[in-house]
């Protein structure tokens, strides 16, 4: 395996031309790649190119209606960062409960988006604040980043360098809830993500995601529509947990079974709810 | 293909010949005689090979030694201070290691936390060390030790 160490961010535009047929891996915080490359995982005669100390992609910026988060950034920073808490508390709860402290400090969210896992942890937060991915080609929903398991639409050269979260001008809550076999170092059986602003028990705009229960994280739309302008009590919980089940396509597999998933979803998002409701009255 | 990395270990600056696909885990053991980061899993899950990396622990299986240029590694045989002879007597007094294969990965771990909050209560002593498993004695005493207020 080759290996390049990119200096500053320019050296991108160049890296372009000079390789036209290998395959390439962008190496962050390498909690996951290192991985994948001891495991022999990594295709035989790939290019890896590490980003590592691209100082310019480790910032976390607060403008008028957005925040930007650079590709680099790691979970450590993000956890300890006001701006992240005041805003998005769903993603600061998440940078907190992703492995251990030793990969909060390594793993970058620009890692966590490329390695396309269904399980990525951060990833349900981002598509419920309906983020957007910027690489050096362009930007995107972060919806749009996914193909598969560990597949993304990214060409070769592309590489993430931030990640925008729009700021939302209605008060909101919003939650994140995973489900690992132990409360640290875990990767996710499933999880779910909320953002949702509520007045007098009315939700006025929702929106859910849920992890580790499809090929991709997936964005439960039909729950979301169905809970809008819907007054919050029992009936309607139950309505909104059936409809999430739906949506999901669970499947048993080494880490858990597809009803225990379905379960952890549907009693997340109504103990989220219920949270919500408890506040307001 | 080989390249010279320049970093500083332990307080000591050092300069080293590597493959581009070392890891430096295996660099700091057998190319440097670092001995105390050890190889437990080889794969992220077990912690004992936890240093420092400019003060923040990290996982030196999962680091290629070529991001080592420039940063500075603080491993067990670098700690040095007050703190550390007073963990080192905790960890003795409640005989908290027994193989002691973790032990390295426990301390470094411990100290970033006892850095951050010289102070921390079990629940936060056992949050921080959530990322090193120890297969011998169990947690408990380790724990006792960190929080040990005498």
């Amino acid at each position: 395996m080759d290996l390049i160490q990119l200096k500053t961010l320019s050296d991108l535009k160049n890296l372009k031309s000079s390789q036209p047929r290998q395959m390439i891996y962008f190496l962050a915080g390498g909690t996951d790649l290192m991985v994948q490359y001891k495991e022999d995982l990594l295709q035989k005669d790939a290019l890896l190119v590490d980003i590592s100390s691209l100082k310019e992609l480790n910032f976390i910026k607060e403008e008028n209606n957005r925040i930007r988060i650079g590709s680099l950034t790691t979970f450590t920073d993000i956890l300890k960062n006001k701006v992240i808490k005041r805003h998005c508390e769903a993603l600061t709860s998440c940078a907190g409960q992703i492995g251990s402290l030793q990969i909060q400090n390594r793993a970058t969210i620009g890692g966590n988006i490329a390695n396309a896992s269904p399980a990525g942890d951060s990833i349900p937060t981002l598509y419920v604040y309906r983020s957007m991915v910027k690489t050096n080609f362009g930007i995107y929903p972060v919806e749009k980043i996914f193909k598969g398991v560990k597949k993304t639409q990214l060409k070769k050269n592309e590489c993430i360098l931030e990640i925008i979260i729009p700021k939302s001008i209605e008060k909101h809550r919003s939650f994140f809830f995973k489900s690992g076999p132990r409360e640290a170092l875990a990767i996710s059986k499933a999880s779910l993500a909320l953002k949702l602003s509520v007045e007098k028990s009315i939700i006025k705009e929702i929106n859910i995601a849920a992890g580790a229960v499809g090929i991709t994280v997936i964005s439960c739309y039909k729950t979301g529509q169905y809970l809008t302008k819907k007054k919050i009590n029992k009936e309607i919980i139950e309505n909104a947990k059936r409809l999430i089940s739906q949506e999901i396509s669970p499947i048993d597999d080494f880490r858990s079974t597809a009803l225990f998933r379905s379960n952890f979803v549907e009693e997340s998002l109504s103990k989220a709810l219920q949270s919500v409701l408890k506040k307001k009255s | 293909m080989k390249q010279v990395i320049n970093f500083t270990l332990n307080n000591e600056k050092r300069s080293v010949e590597v493959e581009t696909g070392d890891i430096l885990l295996n660099v700091l053991r057998d190319k440097i005689g670092i001995k105390s980061p050890k190889c437990g899993c080889d794969r992220g899950d077990c912690g004992a090979c936890t240093i420092l990396i400019n003060g923040k622990s990290v996982r030196s299986c999962l680091v290629l030694a070529v991001e080592a240029d420039d940063q500075d590694i603080i491993t067990l045989e670098g700690l040095k201070g007050k703190e550390i002879e007073r963990l080192k007597k905790k960890f003795l007094k409640f005989n908290s290691f027994q193989c002691g294969f973790c032990s390295p990965g426990v301390i470094i771990s411990a100290v970033e936390l006892l850095k951050k909050n010289p102070r921390p209560d079990a629940e936060e002593v056992k949050e921080a060390l959530a990322g090193n498993l120890c297969r011998c004695t169990g947690y408990t005493s380790i724990i006792r030790a960190i929080t040990d207020p005498s």
